[in-house]
This record gives C-alpha cells, structure tokens and sequence, in this order.
C-alpha cells in the first residue's frame, strides 16, 4: 500500500513538475538527485563534474517532462539521460579511445576476488580504466545495458563493445588481484 | 562465471551507493530553468506582438473599406443606370399596349378606371415574361391575347352587353394572361440562372418601387431618391458586415490573450 501511495504522488509530483511548477521539481531532485550523481559518476571520475553532469541531465528531464508517458519508471527514464548526458560529456571532453591492445592478458578463472571489497575502492578500480574500457564496462555490468544498445550509444560496433568488455574485465581482475596482493603485503 | 558473480558483487554494492550534490546545485538548477521559460515565453511575446499588429492594421483599414465602400458601388451605379433605361423602356412599352387596349376602348368600353388597373398588371407580366427573354412561343401568345381581346369588343359592339359583362370578360383575359405568363414562366425556369431570378427580381422590385414613387409623385420619377435609397442600403449592410466580423476577432484575441494569461 506504501508503494502504490508512493507511486502515486510521484505521478502528482511529475505532472505538476511537468508544468513547470518548481516546488515539485525540487522535490523529485531531492529524490532522484542523490542516486543520479552516483551514475553519473560511474562515468566521469571528477565529482563536481559529475554534478554539472547531473545537472544538465535534469535541466532536459525537467524541459522534457512532458514526454514523459508513465510507461516505464521514471528513475529509469530519468538514469537513460544521464547515462547519455554523460557519454556526450565525455564525448565533448575528449575523443573516447577504445584501446585495442594486442597483449592479451591471461584470463584468470580463478574465483578469489575478494567480495568485500569497498564501494570507494571499486569506484578507484572502474575509474583507472581507460575511457572506452570504463564506459562500456559501466554500461554492460552496472547499466545493464545490452552490447547493440551500447553499440548505438557509443556509436561503435557490437564487436568493439564485446572485445572492450573483456578487457576491461581482465583489466580489472589484474588490478584486484594487485590490490588484494598489496593488502595482504601490508598485513 | 567468475567475472559475472564479480560484476554482480560490484554492482550491488554501487546501486546502493548514493552521492549527495552540493547544496547550492538546486539553486543552480532552478535559476536555469526560469531562464529558459523566460527564453520559451519569449516567441508567445512576439506572436501577442504580431496579433497587436494584426488588430491595428485591420482598425486601419476600416476607413479604407468605407472607401471602397463608395468604389464599389460605383460600378453598381452603372448598373442603376443600365436598370433605369431599362425601366424608361418599360414605360415605354406599356405605353404601346395600352394604346392598343385604348383602341379596344373607343369600340364601346366606358369602364376605363376598372380596366385600367388589370390592363397595367397584364402588361406588367409580359413585361416579366420580355425580361425572361421572350421567345416566339410567347410572342404568339400575345397575338392571341389581342384576338381575345377584340372578341369581347365584337361582343359589346353587336349585342350591347353592360358594364358588368364587360369586367368580368376582362377578369377573365387578366387571368388568362397570368396563366399563360405562369407557363411560359415554368416552361423558362429549366434554362434561368439563379442570376437571372435575381435580376428579375431586381427588376420586379425596382418597378414597385417606381411604380410608387410615380403614384405619389404624380407620374415621376425621382431617380437621385431612388440611387440613395439604394446607395445606403448596400452601403450599410458592408459596414455592419465588416464591424461584426472586427468584432469577432477582436473577441477571440481577447480571450486568447486572456487564456494565456491564466
């Protein structure tokens, strides 16, 4: 019953955000803006940046809100364009590389990757990929973006977004393991 | 299967996470957002600008038409005109028939004043019938008329038969005369335009009204009084138009104006 009350005022709250009525986009930010700064910065590694980010990306939800049909979530809705103001960001900053290196790395199967690894430390690990690695990793494993989807977005081949998949996944397998090799160093 | 169940580790604990924004970011936000309203609203300015414009140009213009008011009738003057000599011949041709009917008179026919009228209302008809471009049928069947007309004159010559009769026949050409008028009418009305109704209609009502006029001015007519009449009947029914249709949009940009500014 909370739910349903609570999608309900959420459906006031977008209709009369949708009518430019500021008390109810401000509400809906402080809702949604939290989370959004977080995707957003999953992306793009400076947080003050990633809330210029964020911040664009609720301008055009806000200018939008009218297309908005209900059809979907809303925070659904509202993370596609941050996720696509964020590549476009990048895209402004500099050209993405989507480094093709030649020098496999060894792929460890191996399943002692540590699982209580830190948020802080994960977001350390996702931003010391390179660009196209990062973004395409972001988009496949936390997104749940699909490679055609991702392909379209980034404006690459399906082929390109698999091969930066598994680098990036090899990448960072490597780089938790020297992290865990470091912790344990320490220790 | 390693790097899946490592993913979906990573992603749990970063969907969890949240990053507050800086304090002043919605202040930001909100003072871009009623900048770009202020942009939108913008074009709606320059649309009220251009109906203002629009509203000035028509309240400018109503002069104009007033003048062309004039202009425009103008033309219709030489229509008066071209109806006038119309008319002059009309009375002309009256005139004719009744010198005939006169000739029927001198035969014996004293009633005078009753025969006038009727004779005045049977030549009218053929005159309707002449205005509905007479054909030979028609022609022929004023050439009857007269025989009819000449029978009850034997009538009256040889037998001496009283005033009464007399009306009564003529009652009966009159009618007569109509209803061969209404055939040959109907027989026309497959080929008349509906502009050829009006302008008999014009014709019928131009008549009447000269008719009137000659009766209370003593058999004159008085062509200026007739033009005004005409002049400030179509002149006024074009400026009432034009005002009720400024009316009306002034109206409906008024409560446009209104609705946006709700």
């Amino acid at each position: 019953m909370k739910v349903i009350q609570l999608h309900k005022n959420e459906t006031k709250l977008i209709e009369r955000a949708a009518k430019q009525n500021r008390e109810a986009q401000h509400v809906l930010y402080e809702l949604h803006a939290p989370k959004m700064l977080s995707v957003c910065r999953y992306y793009v590694k400076d947080v003050h940046q990633a809330e210029e980010v964020m911040l664009n990306g609720f301008f055009k939800v806000f200018k939008y809100l009218k297309s908005f049909k209900n059809e979907g979530s809303f925070e659904g809705w509202v993370r596609r364009i941050m996720v696509r103001e964020a590549i476009s960001y990048i895209r402004q900053q500099k050209h993405i590389e989507f480094a093709v290196e030649d020098d496999y790395l060894e792929y460890d199967s191996s399943n002692n990757i540590n699982s209580n690894i830190e948020v802080a430390e994960i977001q350390l690990l996702i931003d010391s990929l390179p660009e196209g690695y990062r973004m395409v990793f972001v988009m496949y494993a936390i997104e749940g973006y699909k490679h055609q989807e991702i392909a379209e977005l980034l404006k690459i081949s399906e082929g390109t977004s698999k091969s930066q998949l598994f680098k990036a996944r090899q990448m960072l397998q490597k780089k938790i393991k020297e992290l865990n090799n470091n912790s344990y160093g320490s220790n | 299967m390693a790097p899946i169940k490592f993913e979906e580790n990573i992603k749990d604990k970063l969907e969890k996470r949240t990053l507050s924004p800086t304090s002043e970011s919605w202040s930001k936000l909100s003072d871009r957002l009623d900048e770009d309203e202020k942009k939108s609203k913008k074009p709606m300015y320059w649309w009220l600008s251009i109906a203002a414009g629009l509203l000035i140009l028509m309240a400018i213009s109503i002069p104009f038409f007033n003048n062309n008011d004039s202009e425009v009738i103008q033309p219709r003057m030489v229509e008066e005109e071209a109806i006038k000599e119309h008319i002059q011949k009309e009375t002309i041709q009256p005139e004719q028939k009744e010198s005939i009917e006169l000739a029927n008179e001198v035969h014996g026919v004293e009633d005078k004043s009753q025969e006038a009228l009727p004779s005045v209302k049977a030549s009218k008809i053929i005159d309707y019938k002449k205005a509905g471009k007479l054909n030979s049928e028609s022609k022929t069947q004023l050439a009857e008329n007269r025989e009819v007309l000449e029978d009850p004159i034997a009538l009256t010559t040889n037998k001496k038969v009283n005033q009464e009769l007399q009306t009564e026949i003529d009652k009966t050409i009159i009618k007569n005369a109509i209803a061969e008028a209404m055939e040959t009418l109907k027989s026309e009305n497959n080929s008349v335009t509906e502009q050829e109704i009006d302008s008999l209609l014009k014709l019928a009502s131009k008549e009447l009204f000269r008719e009137k006029l000659q009766k209370e001015t003593s058999k004159t007519v008085d062509a200026t009084q007739l033009l005004e009449s005409v002049e400030d009947e179509m002149g006024q029914s074009f400026r009432t138009k034009v005002f009720e249709a400024l009316k009306d949009s002034y109206e409906s940009v008024k409560t446009a104006v209104a609705d946006r500014n709700n």
